[in-house]
């Protein structure tokens, strides 16, 4: 077996610009499929974990899923508010543990401001009820005082103490600069979800930035019920509450509706990257057996020596299980250096963050899949060689 | 195994159904015979070489080489037994591309271990001293990539490659037909030789009648075939 | 010899009796006197929820917490919908409620407290849709909760979910 596949690698050597390009195509087809892997094991975990532990998300009358985006993801835009009213409403009654007032509308340089209160950094959880940790710094306590998510201070190179000033409007800029400057005072630790693209900021500060005492309005607010069987009713109660068209969501229920859309989607950029995997099999399948009748030559000439059919099968498919090999390994290597040549870039704009491992199981079963699927593809062109071997017989008038 | 190198009775073989291509009552090759076996292009020679070395099966008849039929062994172990004990020479483009000349001589050690045994401890030195009487001799030469071999070169190293590890059969279609007209006796002269030194039997098959001289027996194929063919089923 | 054999059958029988988790239905949730006048449809809306006083809800709700107390503890399959509550990282539900009919918590009125089961399930359930009824088998407890509703729910610690066919 050994000395076959050194054959098999000399016969290679041997054709090496067929061969090379033969393994562009598979590293090509490879090279993809991890990176749809990685960019869906990336936007899912960052995803289903970016809430957890909030009972009810309660916002103006709008679709739930929308409500969901604007208010978890920071995704699409807020077109009407919820009064400040009807939040003390809620807050004080009973039966509810806490609640957090989120205010979104403005921007620092391309990241979404949050205004809400200090309370948010005790009640908001991710992940499997993972409390919000700091990496440096403190929640706010006083005026001016921000806090922000790793991205953020990664991107924009900040850390307690830097200032920085707000702008109006969700835009990068914007022409009407607030007076005001804000000083940062925690950085938070990477969480893997958009939390790490928000500046956080007092609900009453930014008010205050617009002119008003106290803030009046909020886009949303977030509920923690004391018992969670009670948030079926209090929703309820929410939806039909006549003092303000409100609409009260359960997170879990719209993430998972979320989630099977976007499954629906990733599934289909899954079965289109095992297709181009195919493609490029099937490809080094074809060039193989195309290659046969130049060779039948060298393979008259190894049964003459004693090769048996079967080291002919065996040739070949080591030839192609050779071919699988270096390209996956071509196509893994690719795959990471344009994930690491890109990663920040994807990270700042789709908030999908990339750490792919040097080594990890999901490279290892591609690798070893793909070799295993080359040396089943090497059967074709095998079993044809061996035919073609015991016709030819060992005439030689080619 | 005892018995003549070849021993051919009632062979009749056919590539299409109907159509008989040889058709062999009796032949046999004695051991350390040295035949020249004659006949024109497209007679049917090369099928026959090829059914010598068990490559091609009979529709009716047998072979038996140094004894052992064919027909009574089972595929896998034909091939064995082919590279055990045949040496083949083709006419032209004798040597793999990819691997240097002394592995492509040293290629029947790879495959028969009785071969290998029989070169004692060190397979290489055996191969080299077979180039050498050979005429392929020097580091320069032995270390050149195949394909700038000149053909008698190449020729050469087949030859090589044939009687490494002394098999008793030494079966050669045609192998001077692409070398020029000096080389040729040169090579001839030098394989007879080399089959002389490990008692092997040699069948030459050529259409060249000039170089008969110096063989033991000359036969042609047509006077081996059969005056009643009759017609095979495949 | 044939007794001995006889009371290790009936021995084994009523162990595996025991072992199998009691397959429930809904109406089993209540206390045996509310069966009778159970009636399935969805309970009236609960009006001044948001502003009324604590204590008068308490009064009008009492009879929809009551729970059927042979329950606690016991190893029960249910079969219901699910409402997700919380999802793991691979997306999967690690805590929901079950309820019995569909869409509890879009445009019907919940349930009464005492036909809502609060499920954990450490592994978590590939949810394909919210339309599919599961049944899922556990460990059922009665906790004992206090909001201005009521004072005891069903929870159950499940351990294997599988889809229900009607």
């Amino acid at each position: 077996m050994k000395g076959t596949l050194i054959l098999a690698l000399l016969s290679l050597w041997n054709r090496r610009g067929t061969a090379l390009l033969t393994a562009c195509s598979i590293a090509l087809s490879v090279a993809l499929l991890w990176g749809v892997l990685q960019v869906r094991d990336g936007a899912r975990s960052g995803f289903a974990a970016t809430v957890s532990g909030v009972d009810l998300i309660v916002g103006p009358r709008t679709g739930p899923l929308n409500l969901l985006l604007y208010s978890i993801f920071q995704a699409g835009e807020p077109t009407s508010s919820v009064s400040r009213a009807s939040f003390e409403l809620v807050a004080r009654h009973p039966d509810v543990a806490w609640a957090l007032p989120l205010s979104l509308g403005d921007s620092h340089r391309g990241f979404r401001v949050l205004g809400t209160t200090p309370d948010y950094f005790l009640h908001y959880r991710h992940g499997r009820r993972q409390v919000l940790l700091f990496a440096e710094g403190r929640a706010f306590a006083a005026h001016g005082e921000l806090v922000i998510g790793a991205t953020v201070a990664r991107v924009l190179g900040y850390q307690p103490g830097t200032e920085a000033v707000l702008a109006h409007g969700l835009g990068e800029g914007s022409f009407a600069e607030h007076e005001e400057t804000f000083r940062v005072v925690g950085v938070l630790a990477p969480t893997g979800t958009p939390l790490d693209r928000l500046v956080m900021a007092d609900l009453d500060d930014l008010a205050h930035l617009h002119g008003a005492e106290q803030s009046t309005s909020l886009t949303a607010f977030l509920v923690g019920m004391k018992e969670r069987p009670a948030l079926l009713t209090m929703q309820r109660a929410l939806n039909d509450y006549r003092g303000e068209a409100l609409t009260a969501i359960i997170p879990g229920v719209a993430l998972s509706d979320l989630w099977r859309l976007v499954g629906v989607a990733d599934r289909a950029m899954l079965a289109l990257s095992f297709c181009v995997l195919l493609a490029g099999l099937v490809g080094m399948t074809s060039t193989l057996l195309a290659a046969l009748s130049e060779r039948r030559r060298e393979l008259a000439i190894l049964r003459s020596v004693g090769a048996r059919p079967l080291n002919l099968l065996g040739l070949l498919m080591l030839e192609a299980g050779a071919l699988s090999l270096v390209g996956a390994l071509m196509g893994l290597l690719t795959g990471r250096l344009l994930v690491a040549a890109f990663a920040a870039e994807l990270e700042a704009r789709l908030g999908i963050l990339l750490e792919p491992a040097l080594l990890d199981s999901t490279s290892a079963a591609i690798l070893c899949g793909v070799t295993a699927a080359g040396l089943l593809a090497g059967l074709l062109p095998g079993l044809a060689a061996y035919r073609r071997s015991l016709a030819d017989g060992l005439s030689m008038r080619t | 195994m005892d018995g003549p190198a070849i021993e051919i009775s009632k062979l009749r073989f056919g590539w299409k159904s109907g159509e008989c291509l040889l058709a062999i009552d009796g032949f046999a090759v004695g051991r350390g015979e040295r035949v020249f076996l004659h006949g024109p292009s497209g007679s049917g020679k090369s099928s026959l070489l090829g059914l010598v070395g068990g490559v091609l099966m009979p529709q009716a008849g047998e072979i038996r080489v140094l004894g052992q039929a064919w027909g009574e062994l089972p595929a896998s172990r034909r091939d064995r037994f082919r590279g055990d004990h045949i040496g083949f020479l083709f006419q032209q483009f004798n040597l793999l591309p990819y691997l240097g000349l002394i592995d492509n001589v040293l290629l029947p050690v790879r495959y028969s271990k009785l071969r290998r045994q029989r070169c004692g401890t060190a397979p290489e030195a055996e191969a080299r001293r077979l180039l050498a009487a050979l005429g392929l001799a020097g580091k320069a030469l032995l270390s050149r990539p195949v394909a700038e071999l000149s053909v008698g070169q190449q020729q050469r190293a087949a030859a090589a490659r044939a009687l490494l590890g002394r098999p008793e059969l030494v079966v050669a279609d045609e192998p001077t037909s692409a070398l020029d007209e000096e080389s040729r006796d040169a090579f001839l002269s030098l394989l007879m030789q080399q089959c002389g030194e490990s008692g092997a039997t040699l069948l030459f098959v050529s259409h060249e009648r000039r170089l008969a001289a110096g063989f033991d027996r000359t036969v042609s194929l047509s006077q081996m075939q059969a005056a009643e063919a009759g017609t095979v089923q495949s | 010899m044939r007794r001995r054999g006889l009371v290790l059958l009936l021995a084994g029988w009523a162990l595996a009796a025991g072992a199998a988790p009691r397959a429930l239905d809904w109406v089993d949730l209540l206390p045996e006197g509310a069966r009778a006048t159970y009636d399935p449809a969805p309970p009236a809306p609960l009006h001044d929820y948001l502003t009324g006083e604590a204590a008068g809800l308490a009064a009008q709700q009492v009879m929809d917490f009551a729970v059927n107390d042979a329950l606690d503890g016991t190893e029960v399959t249910l079969p219901g919908f699910i409402v997700p509550l919380e999802l793991d990282e691979a997306g999967k539900v690690t805590e929901f409620f079950l309820v019995p009919f569909f869409g509890a918590c879009i445009h019907v009125p919940p349930p009464p407290p005492n036909q809502l089961v609060l499920v954990s399930m450490e592994e978590g359930l590939s949810l394909d849709s919210m339309y599919t009824a599961y049944s899922i088998t556990g460990r059922m407890s009665i906790v004992r909760t206090a909001t201005s509703l009521g004072t005891s729910a069903y929870a159950l610690a499940g351990r294997r979910a599988e889809e229900y066919r009607f």
